[in-house]
């Protein structure tokens, strides 16, 4: 039997996350939820959403750090190892995010300025990273005037940008649980004044961008 | 999320965040994807999408 593990949680919450199948494996006030498995997980769109909907299940019921999919571990021992082994970061990830979830904002670009092609020619290369730039610029500017609208701490904020093309930027809001209905009418706002891109937002969902 | 309903993430934003973010037990784990056991690995590990991991080579961290 392996284990797929699917959330850490303060050890005085597992036993009563553990449900659906869930096992809680603790050590020294901290525990893990896992799935107990036959082998390795198959990475579909089905297993993942799976995963999802049960770390978001579980989130619902108390602070917890969402696991990266597809994390095995072959003994309940081992994983009490590493539990202990990496007991204060966890702790501190697990106090840093409390019962905030996370929002998911991507905003695309309505007139993507860069192509997802490869260049011929040195010069062509050279036009594209040149447009591609000017196109990541632009796509700070708006993350940026969309964070100040919001008014969040910059450390419940991760952003990546330009993650794929046609798109200018992924944005993460940790946020209070009470704040989900309020924000969603602030990105919504933002969004009807903002013509270069549009936004959309999901969620909410476990914290998987302010779980390391 | 009790109260509030949750809209459904689309999966490129899904693969990104279950793939790439969410904390990791440094360990011996094995990484499967579609069905293909990719690598067991017994060091500390940080796994990444190779998405990821060529935008890290692009931009290694400030000093």
């Amino acid at each position: 039997m392996t284990l797929l593990v699917r959330a850490v949680v303060h050890a005085s919450d597992a036993s009563r996350l553990a449900t659906d199948g869930l096992l809680a494996v603790g050590a020294r006030g901290i525990a893990a939820l896992a799935s107990p498995d036959d082998g390795v997980p198959v990475t579909t769109e089905t297993s993942l959403r799976v995963h999802e909907q049960i770390t978001r299940r579980i989130h619902d019921g108390a602070a917890s750090l969402p696991a990266r999919f597809g994390t095995v571990y072959e003994t309940e021992d081992e994983v009490r190892r590493l539990l202990t082994e990496n007991r204060t970061r966890l702790l501190a990830d697990l106090e840093r995010v409390g019962g905030r979830v996370e929002l998911v904002v991507s905003m695309r670009w309505r007139n993507p300025a860069s192509e997802d092609t490869v260049a011929t020619t040195g010069r062509a290369y050279l036009e594209a990273r040149r447009v591609r730039m000017r196109e990541e610029d632009a796509a700070r500017e708006v993350v940026a005037r969309f964070v100040a609208e919001l008014g969040l701490e910059r450390a419940f904020i991760r952003e990546s940008i330009s993650p794929r093309p046609g798109v200018a930027a992924s944005v993460a809001l940790l946020i209070e649980r009470e704040r989900v209905g309020m924000t969603r009418a602030d990105i919504a706002s933002f969004a009807a004044r903002e013509s270069a891109v549009q936004v959309e937002a999901y969620g909410p969902m476990a914290p998987y961008s302010f779980s390391s | 999320m009790n109260d509030v309903e949750a809209t459904e993430v689309p999966l490129v934003e899904l693969i990104d965040r279950l793939l790439d973010r969410g904390v990791v037990l440094a360990g011996g784990a094995t990484i499967s994807v579609a069905g293909v056991d990719l690598i067991e690995l017994r060091l500390n590990l940080v796994l990444a999408s190779v998405d990821a991991l060529q935008r890290s080579l692009a931009e290694p961290e400030a000093a």
